[in-house]
Formats: structure tokens, C-alpha cells, sequence
């Protein structure tokens, strides 16, 4: 309990440098408004269009596989903690056993995202057609 | 303090009790200890401040002078070392400038995000010479959790901002941190098979045991020499984790300006540059605990936190050097790196850790009938 008392009190901390980090800028900075300052930067162009874009798939995909690896991992967790204890009482093949299993059925849910393209860059049209141009 | 007085061999006094005793506050009951605790996290939290105060704006660029063999701040005081803060005065007194379409709680929180919850996982970190602020027990299982929180605020920081290099920047350092962060945390489980427990005391403690004496030498048994495949894994995975070269491509200079940081100014810049040091210190403080025996050296135990921050400082300065001689990985190279390569390497190193603490511990004849 106390830990969780002081890593809060930590936070605290981890929240107070930054306010007070702004609230010295604050104090220090000058400030001279102009329109044009406050454009968005767009490497000196004039900006065009938003900036809610269409954005590769990919990022999409690979998220959607963590939920189900980080699951996992949250899984396993209290297997690593307690295998050593757990080979002493039971012995390998049910200490070990389970989590083989278990690592296995995500290897071949890997592996099916692999064999459908998950994992690989998705490339346009375009892309895969200038790929042999490529160095 | 619950969990802290189970085995003989932690440190059983944690920083906020040191305090307590040494000012007399622990006898006033909760809200002395309460203070007591507010001032460890206050050391523990300036501490790392002032480290990577030193980082920023002067060892990172004396390291790279050195590396592309110029000269570098050596001007202001000694060895240049006032430029930290002729550094600080200058960039906190710039003008802030907020782009005119940015969502503004988001823009504004996501700085403080970044930068804070960095801070938060040096808590559980135990930096030797009675420097450990709390030992909970799922103690490693938290600095990971916890160390994750920047994603978030780097998708903030990235998405509010309303510039296109920015929402770039903030989606590529997702995807990242996602790839990577499966094969951190994996091979961090194959250390906790060894130690048997999350709590960073005792993984630590774990790691004080003499492994093998090489010509009357004790070579200490510090995880990375247990299994030094899974140090390798461990260091790789955390530089892309923090977003350091090769796999630096959230940022990316030469290819999205700034990535999700282009747009930010003034005190809100200094803060996510802060969070960024603050994060490769974590990462070089979760390596040194799980890995390099944490505040362990020759030397009394007094030096603990000197070791330690050897022991970062070494992180770091691998950080720098790869800065310099790696050229950066493109997207589609990182995912597949990190989904193809590292993470079928990770469970490949945790399956083999089992199999082989297994047969060691079991009766290794028994096993082979069991196999066979």
C-alpha cells in the first residue's frame, strides 16, 4: 500500500516540474501575435488541405495485432512468476506443457497474418509496380 | 512496508522510510510519512532532471563532436558545461507559438504526458545506496505499463498539432512502439523465469549470486551473462522502443521534419524533448536493473548508485554512438523487423529459456522419458 502511496506522490512530482516549467516560461516569454506566424509549417509552402489525411492501412492492421500479442503477454505474465516453483511441484511436462501450447496457437495465428500480409508493408498499386526500378 | 520483509537478502529500507527516520517525520504518523515520501519522489524525481539536463544539451552534443571529430560547446564555463544553462534560460524564454488550427486541451496536455509519465517509471527503480522510492511487487510489470503512456501522448501530440508532418510523425511512433513493444516485454519475461518474481528488489538480489569464477575473478550472475541472446534482444527492442537510431524514424529529420514534435515551441518543446531523455534513461534504468545486476560493483554497497549510473550512462552513450553510425531503417523495414524478425526471435528466445531452466531444474533423465 505504501509503495502505491509514494509512486503516487512520484506522479505528483512528474506533474508539478512540467506546471512549473510553464508557469517560469510563462513568466520569462515575450509574446508578439501575428497571423501569419501561427500558419501551419509546411517547409515554407502555403499549407493546403487538412490534415485529417488518408492514412496506410497498415498502421490499422499492426495495431489490431497487438491487442491480441499484448493480451498474451499480460497471459503470461504470471506463468514466467511462478514456473520455477511450478516445475518443482508438478514437473516439466505440466509446467511447461500449457504454455507451449498456448504459444503455439498464437505462432500459428502469427503465422496466418504473415501468410495474408499483415506484418507486410502494404504498398500501392503504383509502388509494387516501379518495385524492380527500386535499388 | 508490505512485501519488504520477506527475504533477508533486498534492501529492505526504501527511500521515503530513509527520509522519514533521518528527519524525524516518521513519528508523525501518516502525514509525516506522507511528506517524507513526497520529498523522496522529489529527490528521485530532480535527480533524473538534472541528468538529463546534462544529456540534452551537452553530452549529446559533445558525444556527436567527438564522433564527427569537431569541437562542441566549449566556450561557456568549464568544458562547456554552463551552456546547460545558458541552455535552459534561452529555450524557456522563447515565445510559444501555437498553430492556428490545434486542438488545444490535446496540444496542450500532451507535453506534460510525455515528460511526466517518464518520471513515473523510475519509482520502482532501485538505484543503489538506499535510492528506491517503492518496491511493489509487479514491480517490473509497471515500468513497462507505465513506460508505454508516452505512445499516448505522443499520438496527442502528433494528432492535435494539425500539421501533416506531425500526424506522420505521431502515427509512425505508434506503430512502432507497437511492433517492439511485444519483443521488450517477451524478453523481459525470460528474465523473470530466472528471478521468479516481478519485484525489482529481488531481481536484483537474484542477480547477486556468483554465476562462475575465471581465475579467481567472480564474474557476478547479471542476467546479460546468463543469457546474453536475450541482453542483445532486450537492447534492440528498447532503442525502438524510445525511438532512438536505428529506428529513429517517428522523427526522422531528413524525411518528416520534426515528426510529431514540428510544431511545438518554447516550454512545451523543452518538455517533450525531456520526456525523450527521460525515456532513454528508463530504458537504460530497466536494462541496468533486469540485466546488468542494477546498483551492483566492486566497492562497498555505499557506491551502489555510482554503478548505476555507470551503468545508464554506458546506455546512453550506446544511444549516441548508434546515432552516429547507423543509418535509419525506412517504415516498411521497421515493421518488418520488428513483426517478422524480432518478435518470432523473442518467443523463440522465451520457449528456449523455459525448456532449458526446465531441464535443469527437473530431473533431467525423468524429462527425457517424458519427451521421448
Amino acid at each position: 500500500m505504501n509503495d502505491w502511496i509514494a509512486i503516487g506522490a512520484l506522479a505528483l512530482v512528474g506533474l508539478l516540474i512540467p506546471l512549473a516549467m510553464m508557469a517560469v516560461s510563462y513568466l520569462l516569454r515575450p509574446s508578439v501575435p501575428e497571423t501569419s506566424k501561427r500558419a501551419t509549417y509546411e517547409s515554407g509552402e502555403v499549407p493546403t488541405g487538412g490534415t485529417r489525411i488518408r492514412f496506410n492501412i497498415q498502421y490499422y492492421m499492426v495495431a489490431l495485432l497487438f491487442v491480441v500479442f499484448d493480451i498474451e503477454t499480460v497471459l503470461l505474465f504470471p506463468w514466467a512468476v511462478i514456473y520455477t516453483d511450478a516445475l518443482a511441484e508438478y514437473g516439466l511436462f505440466y509446467a511447461l506443457g500449457p504454455m507451449l501450447l498456448f504459444v503455439a496457437i498464437l505462432a500459428l495465428g502469427l503465422a496466418w497474418a504473415w501468410r495474408n500480409g499483415a506484418v507486410q508493408w502494404a504498398k500501392s498499386p503504383q509502388q509494387v509496380g516501379t518495385e524492380g526500378n527500386r535499388p | 512496508m508490505i512485501g519488504g520483509s520477506k527475504t533477508p537478502l533486498q534492501d529492505t529500507i526504501l527511500l521515503p522510510e530513509r527520509i522519514g527516520d533521518l528527519t524525524g517525520l516518521g513519528e508523525f504518523g501518516m502525514a509525516g510519512e506522507l511528506i517524507a515520501m513526497f520529498i523522496a519522489a522529489f529527490i528521485v524525481g530532480n535527480l533524473m532532471l538534472a541528468m538529463t539536463g546534462v544529456a540534452g544539451p551537452w553530452a549529446k552534443r559533445k558525444i556527436t563532436a567527438a564522433f564527427t571529430d569537431r569541437y562542441a560547446v566549449n566556450r561557456v564555463g568549464p568544458f562547456g558545461l554552463l551552456i546547460i544553462v545558458a541552455d535552459s534560460v534561452r529555450l524557456l524564454g522563447k515565445e510559444l507559438i501555437i498553430p492556428e488550427n490545434a486542438d488545444r486541451p490535446a496540444y496542450d496536455l500532451a507535453p506534460i504526458v510525455v515528460a511526466g509519465s517518464a518520471m513515473l517509471g523510475f519509482a520502482v527503480i532501485p538505484m543503489g545506496s538506499g535510492i528506491h522510492l517503492a518496491d511493489p511487487e509487479v514491480g517490473l510489470a509497471y515500468v513497462f505499463a507505465v513506460a508505454g503512456i508516452a505512445s499516448v501522448g505522443l499520438v496527442m501530440a502528433g494528432y492535435s498539432s494539425a500539421n501533416k508532418y506531425s500526424m506522420i510523425g505521431g502515427l509512425r511512433a505508434v506503430a512502432q512502439n507497437v511492433a517492439y513493444e511485444i519483443p521488450l516485454v517477451v524478453t523481459g519475461m525470460s528474465v523473470v523465469i530466472f528471478a521468479g518474481t516481478l519485484q525489482m528488489s529481488e531481481i536484483v538480489a537474484a542477480q547477486a549470486e556468483t554465476l562462475i569464477t575465471v581465475g579467481g575473478l567472480d564474474i557476478p550472475m547479471w542476467y546479460a551473462f546468463v543469457n546474453p541472446f536475450a541482453f542483445v534482444l532486450f537492447l534492440a527492442a528498447n532503442f525502438a522502443e524510445i525511438g532512438r537510431n536505428p529506428f529513429d524514424i517517428p522523427e526522422a529529420p531528413t524525411e518528416i521534419v520534426a515528426g510529431y514534435q514540428t510544431e511545438y515551441s518554447s516550454v512545451y518543446f523543452v518538455l517533450i524533448y525531456l520526456g525523450e531523455f527521460l525515456h532513454i534513461f528508463l530504458g537504460g534504468a530497466i536494462i541496468a536493473t533486469i540485466f546488468l545486476g542494477g546498483p551492483a560493483g566492486p566497492g562497498p554497497a555505499e557506491l551502489g548508485i555510482v554503478w548505476f549510473l555507470v551503468k545508464i550512462w554506458a546506455v546512453f552513450l550506446l544511444t549516441q554512438w548508434l546515432r552516429s553510425a547507423l543509418p535509419r531503417v525506412r517504415i516498411d523495414q521497421l515493421i518488418e523487423i520488428g513483426w517478422k524478425g524480432m518478435l518470432v526471435l523473442a518467443f523463440a528466445n522465451l520457449v528456449l529459456t523455459a525448456i532449458i531452466v526446465g531441464l535443469l531444474e527437473t530431473d533431467l533423465a525423468l524429462s527425457m522419458v517424458i519427451f521421448a
